[in-house]
């Protein structure tokens, strides 16, 4: 066997290892950044290329948060060649509502899920900032560290817009009788 | 009167300080588990942890459904780049 059989096979066992496993979430991703299913598509499949030609610089660590920021900077590029004035606004993207009529249209040809228009209303008396963190870490189910890195913002704003971002969310649903009331 | 016996333990008010990073498995083993402890013992703060869980379970309920057909182009497409690595 060739030294270069043998890097393609090491490849194909670190691309297997690491990257196969977040290939919902990259498309779940590129969904909202994209709300197009078949864009988003294809802006997984440039992604694929650009972490297949990295992967054996990759060192391991975080690699969602690694994928992530490749199909989040993918993302940047394509909307930079597309129009060149428009700017690629992670808040507005991440913090577009989910729609209460039953569709989140982010996925229309996906999804049949009802969202509970109760919860909705909640999330639409955040702020977007607030709202874009709230969809990544508690809808999307993103680490502090991953969801930086698609604001491209710091872990610590990440971690205090979502502490008040589920603050006013518990008060709304409290009010609203869909959580409980603590004991005060 | 509620409010001012509200948090009134230095322990009560460490733990809501780290308390949504608990919830998020985002703190070290040995914070988690000062935190485990004192929900263990604490009924106000374990409801407001509680609350929090169902708050997070509400959301995490508007996640859409993966679209198995698109993730099964995804796959296959993986597998077209492994297996023609030239084009990587």
């Amino acid at each position: 066997m060739s030294g270069a059989d043998a890097v393609d096979r090491d490849r194909e066992a670190l691309f297997r290892r690491y990257v196969m496993p977040e290939l919902q979430l990259m498309y779940a991703m590129a969904m909202r950044m994209t709300r197009d299913p078949h864009d988003a598509e294809d802006l997984v499949q440039d992604t694929l290329l650009r972490a297949h030609r990295a992967i054996d610089r990759f060192d391991g660590r975080h690699p969602r948060a690694w994928l992530l920021t490749i199909l989040r900077n993918t993302q940047i590029n394509r909307v930079r060649k597309r129009s060149p004035v428009l700017a690629f606004d992670p808040e507005a993207l991440f913090g577009r509502l989910p729609e209460a009529d039953g569709r989140d249209t982010v996925a229309e040809d996906a999804l049949d899920r009802i969202a509970d228009p109760v919860v909705v209303s909640a999330l639409a008396g955040l702020s977007e900032s607030h709202r874009a963190v709230v969809t990544l870490v508690d809808i999307e189910d993103l680490s502090y560290k991953e969801a930086a890195e698609m604001l491209d913002v710091p872990i610590g704003t990440v971690m205090s817009r979502l502490h008040r971002a589920r603050a006013k969310l518990r008060r709304s649903l409290e009010k609203s009788g869909h959580v409980r009331r603590g004991l005060g | 009167m509620t409010m001012l016996l509200r948090w009134r333990r230095p322990t009560c008010h460490r733990v809501m300080q780290v308390l949504q990073q608990f919830l998020d498995g985002e703190l070290g083993s040995e914070d988690a588990e000062f935190v485990r402890a004192h929900l263990a013992e604490c009924d106000r703060c374990n409801v407001e942890a509680e609350i929090y869980d169902e708050v997070m379970r509400s959301l995490a309920a508007l996640r859409p459904e993966p679209d198995r057909a698109a993730l099964a182009r995804l796959e296959a497409e993986v597998e077209r780049l492994l297996s023609d690595p030239g084009t990587g």
